[in-house]
């Protein structure tokens, strides 16, 4: 019968013990050293031993302990330390080896191995038959294991030890609604404030810390926006020549003069037409633009009385090739002025074209080498996919969560309740971790373990080393030193 | 007249504060029943959101990147609270707020660089180290799923042994053993039709946790120490031998006085370990005993055949006489091969 568990994380005694629970976290990081200024030997033993054992099978009653305890304590030789040198040869903490005994007992082995959080939970794990060793379904915690032994936990039950606590349906209703409130005022600000909201986004997918989730999903969106940026530069390089450009110009000027209903004499600005070369970053070739834009006016081949009637695109088009190919019977309907005029027009558009295609190659280019350096530019057009979420039913959701969690349609989380999209499994699903699982993260040198399979093989009894103890063990020499003095006293 | 007064609780049954500094609560009425380590919990875990997360604190989330995230009071001095984007460090004060109530809220504080401790001095392996009073204590390496398939081929494939493979990659034999047994299985385990994904993101959770055994660079002092042998147990006590003035004692004198085996022994009992090892065939040759069995005969509409096995007389039932111990208070137990317990 294991010790019955009492005020075994109190923050007032501050006992380490070997569980993943957040207070003896809290416990573990607040823990000074052991004081054994003001005590007598016996007080030191006695206090060293309370310390110790309050982690190292603190649910053995001090009886069962002391029949395990082993006095004889093990370790291993270098046989190179010698060829190393005499001074290198770093003590061996021999002392450390007090509980290794303990170790090779199958639940201590399955929490070493991280498939328990607890060791009153791997107890529970094996005694409930979801243990098996070299494939046998094993029901005793204490079973010692043998170097070679195989050993396998259900994978359910990893998930459960290793997973974040599956919420109840109150609470998981509880978090959506305040999770979806927090989106739709999310989505408004980001609307409001586009830029703002992207650069924080940006801020935290950039941190080294982000999660390896967060990261796959970046890089995903990096290399799919490196391939629409491929497919847009194809795109606009196709329409840099002087016709598209024309033909942009002339839907511009139509669609102006249109909208002049009176007069239909309104003239295109510089602002008008700077859109048309957005990716210029000199801002010259919408000057130059306007020249040719002013040229042409100033022929009078685009007044409202000879435009008017192409109300169509393509018409329009098919006027804008006629005045770049001037072919001759077009030409001869055109006076000297309007030929010098048309011509020079021509030639600053092809100008511009030119340039301009230079300039979008180097623009594209440039950002290709940012996004190498995973810096996305801003783009605008990102906060038109946000949407707002309808508000939550809670009523129904509670009556029957299985038909209504459709309800849910958040984006990272679509179609079911928060924490609960496999109701059957008593974990958090999709699994993540428990929180605090770090500190408590020790691959052990006496087992190698295999988290896919849920399974370990136990290598050797925990030996020590020069300069290391396998026995996973949060006190010091000197605390060792006098639990083991007390273990090895005559007169029990 | 003598007076003796006891002192009591000497043996320091005292509150288990922390060793650091941390805000202390001001009086306050007694049905609130707060407590300053219960406060001090509070912030060192830092603010709770509505998904029961402790966003700010360091430690709530894994490690990631094979770089562990072992605790270091002593380093940080009880600041464990980060600022989620900048990964400032971010310290408790307290503010009056409208209502002239006490708050907390969370600031960033400037801290010195790195992970020094007051005296300046950092522990060369503090970084693997889980424990901040244990210095003997460290996490071992991790083995990543590449240098496993890698071993896995050049043993059953290329026809490597252990030893060369241990010697190869600085393994020891009875790990690389347990590496191809433990890959063959997830080999196996990834061709299931019903495979549940949350195990895959659980090991690939944990497996970022560690450190990894071959890191890119290459470094070379992960390798294991492979000259390990167990000390001979007469060797870690003292022994006195008295011998006369005139008589040689020599190196295998005192091998003999410590009960020590040849080294050509050890080495050989080395080279013969692990079931990939060199010299298997010839072991399982010498080792293996024959035991007896008899197929019985399937007839004309059986299903089944029996077969009969040589077996010690006590292994398969009680014999009667032989003793149980029955009377003794720890009995003796062992476990067979059904995996229960039985009185040895």
């Amino acid at each position: 019968m294991p010790k019955k568990a009492v005020l075994l994380k109190s923050l007032t005694r501050g006992r380490i013990r070997a569980s993943f629970n957040k207070y003896n976290l809290f416990n573990l990081y607040k823990k000074g050293k052991v004081e054994f200024r003001t005590k007598t030997l016996y007080q030191q033993k006695f206090s060293a031993k309370q310390e110790t054992r309050s982690y190292h099978g603190e649910h053995l009653t001090e009886g069962r302990f002391s029949t395990l305890f082993d006095k004889k304590l093990t370790s291993v030789a270098q046989l190179d330390a010698s060829l190393r040198g005499g001074d290198k040869v770093t003590e061996t903490p021999y002392i450390l080896q007090t509980y290794a005994t303990l170790e090779k007992r199958l639940e201590f082995a399955l929490f070493r191995a991280m498939f328990a959080s607890s060791i009153r939970q791997a107890r529970q794990f094996i005694l409930h038959g979801n243990v098996f060793v070299n494939g046998v379904k094993m029901r005793h915690p204490g079973y010692p294991l043998k170097p070679g032994d195989f050993f396998q936990v259900k994978q359910d039950k990893v998930l459960e030890a290793l997973g974040a606590k599956k919420p109840s349906l109150e609470e998981a209703l509880k978090i959506d609604k305040i999770q979806v409130e927090e989106w739709n005022k999310y989505v408004e600000e980001a609307k409001a404030n586009p830029k703002k909201a992207w650069d924080e986004k940006m801020a935290i997918l950039k941190k080294p810390d982000a999660s390896a989730e967060d990261k796959k999903e970046f890089k995903e969106f990096i290399e799919q926006y490196k391939s629409n940026l491929e497919t847009s530069e194809r795109k606009d390089l196709d329409a840099c020549t002087n016709r598209d450009i024309l033909n942009e110009i002339l839907v511009l000027h139509y669609n102006k003069l249109k909208a002049d209903e009176e007069q239909h004499l309104t003239p295109l600005t510089v602002n008008d037409i700077e859109p048309l070369v957005n990716k210029d970053t000199t801002k010259k070739l919408s000057q130059d633009l306007m020249k040719c834009y002013n040229d042409l006016e100033r022929s009078g081949l685009i007044k409202w009385d000879k435009i008017s009637n192409f109300e169509d695109e393509t018409k329009l088009k098919e006027y804008g090739d006629k005045l770049l190919t001037l072919s001759p019977e077009f030409k001869e309907k055109l006076s000297d002025n309007e030929k010098t005029t048309l011509r020079s027009a021509n030639k600053i558009l092809s100008e511009v074209a030119n340039k301009y295609s230079l300039q979008l190659s180097s623009y594209y280019r440039h950002l290709i080498n940012d996004l190498n350096s995973e810096n996305i530019p801003y783009d605008p057009a990102w906060v038109d996919q946000l949407e707002t979420h309808p508000e939550l039913n809670i009523e129904k959701l509670k009556e029957n969560e299985r038909k209504e969690m459709k309800m849910i349609q958040l984006p990272w989380q679509k179609g079911y309740t928060y924490g609960r999209q496999n109701i059957s499994k008593p974990y958090f699903t999709p699994w993540k971790p428990r929180q605090f699982l770090a500190p408590f993260a020790i691959l052990p040198n006496h087992l190698e373990v295999s988290f896919r399979t849920c399974s370990a093989i136990y290598l050797r009894d925990p030996i020590a080393r020069p300069g290391q103890s396998e026995v996973i063990s949060p006190f010091a020499l000197n605390v060792h030193e006098r639990a083991y003095m007390y273990y090895v006293r005559k007169g029990k | 007249m003598t007076v003796i007064t006891q002192v009591r609780m000497l043996s320091g049954r005292r509150i288990a504060y922390p060793r650091y500094n941390f805000l202390k609560l001001n009086r306050q009425s007694p049905v609130e029943h707060d407590t300053n380590l219960k406060y001090a919990m509070r912030q060192f875990l830092g603010p709770r959101n509505y998904k029961g997360e402790y966003p700010l604190n360091r430690y709530a989330k894994p490690a990631t990147n094979h770089t562990p995230k072992y605790i270091q009071p002593d380093l940080e001095r009880g600041r464990s609270l980060r600022d989620p984007v900048t990964e400032e460090v971010l310290e408790p004060k307290t503010y009056l707020d409208s209502q002239g109530r006490e708050q907390v809220k969370f600031e960033p504080v400037a801290t010195r660089e790195g992970n020094k401790s007051r005296s300046g001095f950092t522990h060369q392996e503090r970084w693997i180290q889980p424990f901040p009073e244990n210095k003997f204590c460290f996490t071992n390496y991790w083995v990543d799923s590449n240098l496993k398939r890698q071993i896995f081929k050049e043993l059953s494939v290329e026809g490597a042994s252990t030893q060369d493979v241990s010697h190869k990659y600085g393994l020891k034999v009875a790990r690389v053993e347990a590496v191809v047994k433990l890959y063959q299985l997830e080999e196996k385990w990834s061709k299931r039709k019903n495979k549940n994904p949350d195990v895959a993101k659980m090991a690939s959770t944990m497996e970022d946790m560690f450190p990894l055994f071959n890191p890119p660079e290459g470094a070379m002092n992960r390798r294991e120490n492979l000259s390990e042998i167990p000390i001979p147990p007469k060797a870690q006590r003292s022994r006195f031998v008295t011998l006369a003035e005139s008589e040689p004692f020599g190196p295998l004198d005192a091998a003999s006085v410590l009960e020590l085996e040849p080294a050509v022994k050890t080495l050989e009992r080395l080279a013969t370990e692990g079931e990939h090892s060199a010299n298997q065939s010839k072991l399982s040759h010498s080792s293996t005993k024959g035991r007896r069995v008899v197929y019985g005969a399937v007839l004309a509409g059986e299903r089944s055949q029996f077969k009969v096995v040589d077996m010690p007389g006590h292994q398969s039932a009680y014999r009667y006489g032989s003793g149980n111990r029955d009377n003794k208070k720890d009995r003796r137990i062992a476990f067979n091969e059904h995996g229960r317990m039985i009185y040895a």
